[in-house]
């Protein structure tokens, strides 16, 4: 099957288009998804500072962290917002003391939470974040009045609100863009068709001129003519294949009278 | 040097018409107008998107911040019996949770006899319209309730006391902030348009090079052949398209033409052979030679010249899968430090770092005598043989050591590529356009550069940091596989392509004595080495520190820094068509450094232009300083390893300039650590300015006194 060579370059635009769309709208999604993730966690880590002031009140009090009467406030920050799963607080070996969910008091914390809070322990941020499969994590140490870490708090909340959201937000770039990369695609594809057609039906008549010259049928330059190729090299390179030809029949004339004694 | 005429030699970048040229130019822009305004239309309504869904989360952190606060305002007013006009530093409270909370734009506490009596931030224009509020029922009496007040979205929380809701705390968020957030994305936007438009040309350009340029320059160079007589060239590319036809009339007509020559030929040896007059014979005979002398038809299909700029592809993909872990590589270093560490946490982090360098120095002293003995095709190939190994190993590394046994062998793999393609470029290109073929290789670098960490970023998110170390494995063999078919040679005798000077006799450390001895190489590597000092010094370590200490998130110094790359692909190979058209090349690195001396400067004023301008006005000083210098750097030292390719192998006087090049690379972070414990960060910016400015001056004095020898030399 032919297709021609604009068609052919138009062809290759496509994809190239495409996949210049498909990173533009995943990098912006990423961006959508960062963003908001910042924000959630800006909100969680407004949230987890104020029971940790509630916390280190009580513990100014003299209250050691065992003890505290905090399981009510967690639990009604808890239900005063869909979107936490739980809040915890651990100590130093990192077993829970205290949570919204009190099925999980006395169980021991991930370890890898226990990585972030003394890493972060050791740079004196006021809070962590590290994401779960299925949650993301908000904790801030907890110090006592004499200014050593004794424990930290946890807030988990639900990533399937957050994923919903980029979830949402890529179904509607994908019909978005969709439409777009139609338009776009269709427009690159008929401007390179119309780039290239010039271009394609001049190689069209440089071989009809190079065929017919092969063929024996014309051996002169009008052969060029009204063809309306305005390639320059092309034009020198048929007139000195003309010349060529022409100059071999002289010369075997020529050769033929030296032969025949016609010519001396 | 200077000044020499741009010898114009025989090259495919040269052979292509202005007309093929100019379709191509044409056919680039139409793809990239296209594609920049469908991203533009794709990313506005993308922004559109994403406010409506950023406005009601910015509510929520309101509610959040609300509800806690008028808990324990509640708290204090009911249970510890505190009327509300009588608490006591709430202002300095409020004040404290603004500063922390930026998306909050003000905090009242409104009581219905007294007005406004503790509040922070709050715009004038709404302290009167408070008040008001406390009487309107909106039959959310005893929940909170948000309005549009005045541009603001005021969320309103009753405050019982003694049974009544007199009192109301309002938490403001401005419609300003929703619309900051969005601008911060906007830039991200911007970034993210940037890195897609430079995939997406780098496609198109080797698309169009490949499918357009190099079939029409390769016809042009038999038409030209064939013009003066040479018909000996035939055209091999099979195409069942406009062009693969008429190559084949082209074949054909020139088959035809050659067995006329034939049939000529044999007709004039008969007449020749059968005269017996011997005078006769002669004439014919002559009449013979003389037309073997007029035309050429040696009967050869002439293969397709290789151009510097295949080295492009395949080196953009090396560059992009090296880079797709820049920007969290330190992050995932530190997942590996064992809980007792040998050194300090920080030298944890730097060490494979600083090792990768190591081994990449190492291995670029090693690949000149390899490059040589190999090609550059097949030097390319063993160093992504060494990428792929090291990007699996890194993949499974468990422990510390693995990881930096594994880095190392990248740093290997990073070492001999850089060399096979400065080889290659060198190679390749011609008196006329050394320094267009060097942007070919500068673009590929920045491109990368532009690219790879964004989409690192982004993949680490999904897919983690470690499965990102098998994407670049793939990247890599994709590197290797286009290496493999643009670059490998149809004779694939060892050496093949690497430039063997057949007389080249200087080993050890001759050729360092021979290269340092001459001027030009000194004041070459002197640029190269203060632009190597200013890149790893002024971008990668006081930027980030000091734009970090001028309050910039990361993302914002991510995206300045940006642009210096973006500055580098764009005005590389517009400066480099300059540099060749000129024939100035030194002179033109002379300016570059200049300006980035004189721009780095620029931090000094910073009293005037303010601080954050006055870094950016060095960025971009620095990124068109280096646009000015790196192509014709690299040609400069093109003509150096020209020069001297009959005593020195092209690799090896290449492998010793980037050994020296990369110096700069190492002084840089310690110059700029020594600069910043004893001044400012823009003094220190504004000192490294100075050296740089100082650097140049050497070079040209060195490479001055050098000139004034060679005309003395010639001229006695």
């Amino acid at each position: 099957m032919f297709f021609g060579f604009a068609f052919r370059v138009a062809l290759v635009l496509v994809p190239i288009l495409v996949m210049g769309i498909a990173i533009t709208s995943a990098l912006s999604l990423h961006k959508f998804g960062q963003t908001f993730s910042n924000l959630l966690d800006s909100r969680f880590e407004f949230v987890t500072g104020q029971i940790r002031n509630d916390i280190e009140t009580q513990m100014d009090l003299g209250l050691p962290l065992e003890n505290l009467q905090i399981t009510e406030v967690l639990e009604a920050y808890g239900l005063d917002d869909r979107q936490i799963l739980s809040i915890e607080v651990f100590d130093e070996s990192g077993l829970i003391l205290h949570s919204s969910d009190s099925s999980s008091i006395g169980d021991l914390i991930p370890e890898e939470w226990i990585s972030i809070w003394r890493l972060n322990a050791s740079t004196g941020n006021p809070s962590w974040f590290t994401q779960e499969t299925d949650a993301g994590v908000v904790g801030t140490p907890i110090r006592n009045n004499l200014g050593q870490d004794v424990g930290s708090l946890v807030l988990r909340y639900s990533r399937d609100y957050l994923d919903q959201k980029i979830r949402s937000q890529a179904r509607h770039l994908l019909v978005v863009n969709s439409a777009a990369a139609g338009i776009a695609i269709l427009i690159a594809f008929f401007s390179a068709m119309y780039l290239l057609n010039q271009v394609c039906r001049e190689f069209k008549s440089m071989g009809e001129v190079m065929d017919t010259i092969s063929s024996d049928r014309q051996k002169d330059i009008s052969a060029l003519r009204e063809t309306g190729i305005r390639h320059p090299a092309f034009h020198r390179f048929i007139s000195a294949i003309l010349v060529t030809y022409k100059d071999m029949e002289s010369t075997i004339i020529r050769a033929r009278n030296l032969d025949e004694g016609k010519e001396r | 040097m200077d000044g020499q005429k741009a010898q114009v030699e025989d090259t495919a970048d040269s052979q292509v018409p202005a007309r093929q040229r100019s379709l191509f130019l044409r056919l680039l822009m139409m793809g990239g107008a296209i594609m920049l305004v469908s991203q533009i239309v794709i990313s506005w309504i993308a922004l559109k998107g994403f406010e409506e869904e950023l406005g009601p989360e910015l509510n929520q952190k309101a509610s959040a911040v609300g509800r806690a606060l008028s808990t324990e305002l509640t708290y204090a007013i009911n249970e510890l019996g505190i009327p509300p006009g009588k608490l006591v530093g709430v202002s300095e409270y409020f004040q404290h949770i603004l500063e922390s909370n930026f998306d909050i734009q003000y905090l009242a506490l409104v009581d219905n006899p007294s007005g406004v009596m503790f509040e922070h931030s709050v715009p004038d224009k709404l302290l009167d319209q408070f008040p008001a509020t406390l009487h309107e029922s909106d039959g959310s009496h005893n929940s909170h309730s948000i309005r549009d007040i005045g541009g603001y979205l005021d969320h309103r929380f009753p405050i019982h006391f003694k049974g009544d809701s007199s009192a109301a705390l309002h938490v403001g968020v401005s419609s300003g902030n929703i619309r900051q957030q969005l601008a911060t994305i906007f830039f991200e936007v911007i970034a993210v348009i940037v890195v897609s438009m430079v995939i997406t040309l780098e496609l198109l350009t080797m698309f169009m090079s490949r499918r357009i340029l190099d079939p029409t320059a390769h016809l042009q160079k038999v038409l030209e052949a064939g013009s003066k007589g040479k018909f000996s060239y035939r055209l091999s590319l099979r195409a069942r398209n406009e062009i693969g036809l008429m190559v084949s009339s082209l074949n054909r007509l020139l088959y035809h033409l050659e067995q006329r020559y034939q049939d000529f030929q044999f007709e004039l040896r008969e007449l020749r052979d059968a005269q017996i007059d011997p005078r006769i014979s002669q004439k014919i005979a002559a009449l013979k030679t003389q037309a073997s002398k007029r035309y050429g038809f040696t009967d050869q299909f002439s293969v397709i010249e290789k151009t510097p700029a295949l080295i492009r592809v395949p080196f953009f993909l090396f560059i992009f899968s090296e880079e797709l872990s820049r920007s969290f590589f330190p992050l995932f270093v530190s997942g590996f430090i064992p809980v007792e560490p040998a050194l300090s946490y920080e030298m944890m982090i730097s060490l494979p770092i600083t090792l990768f360098m190591v081994a990449a120095v190492v291995a670029t002293l090693l690949a000149g005598n390899l490059t040589h003995r190999l090609g550059c095709s097949r030097l390319f190939l063993i160093g992504i043989g060494c990428a792929f190994a090291g990007y699996c190993g890194t993949f499974l590394s468990d422990n510390y050591t693995e990881l930096i046994i594994w880095r190392c062998l990248n740093g290997v793999g990073y070492g001999l590529i850089f060399n096979a393609c400065e080889t290659w470029i060198a190679l390749h290109s011609r008196a006329g356009n050394r320094a267009h073929s060097a942007s070919a290789y500068v673009g590929a670098i920045f491109a990368g550069y532009v690219c790879g960490p964004s989409l690192g970023g982004m993949f680490a998110d999904h897919v983690g940091q470690q499965t990102i170390f098998l994407i670049s494995a793939g990247l890599s063999v994709l590197s290797g596989y286009a290496a493999y078919r643009l670059l490998a040679s149809s004779s694939s005798g060892p050496g093949k392509n690497a430039g063997s000077a057949p007389n080249a006799r200087v080993f050890g450390m001759r050729p360092w004595a021979i290269l340092f001895s001459d001027n030009l190489f000194i004041s070459t590597i002197l640029t190269a080495i203060s632009t190597r000092t200013t890149l790893s010094a002024f971008l990668f370590v006081l930027i980030p520190l000091y734009l970090n200490e001028l309050g910039h998130s990361s993302t914002q110094i991510g995206q300045m820094m940006m642009l210096y790359g973006v500055i580098i692909v764009i005005g590389t190979p517009a400066t480099s068509r300059l540099a060749d058209k000129i024939g100035k090349y030194f002179t033109m690195t002379v300016m570059g450094a200049t300006l980035s001396g004189l721009g780095l400067l620029a931090t000094l004023a910073s009293d005037h232009l303010g601080d954050s301008r006055a870094v950016l006005i060095s960025i971009v000083a620095v990124g068109l300083g280096h646009c000015l210098i790196l192509s014709p750097r690299y040609a400069i030292m093109q003509q150096i390893v020209y020069r001297y390719r009959h005593l020195i192998e092209s690799s090896v006087s290449i492998g010793i300039y980037q050994f020296v090049d990369r110096i700069g690379l190492i002084i840089g972070p310690l110059l700029a650590a020594i600069l910043i414990q004893q001044m400012p960060y823009a003094n220190a910016i504004a000192a490294i300015g100075a050296i740089v400015l100082v650097a140049i001056t050497l070079s040209a004095i060195i490479a001055n006194v050098g000139q004034s020898q060679i005309k003395g030399e010639s001229s006695a």
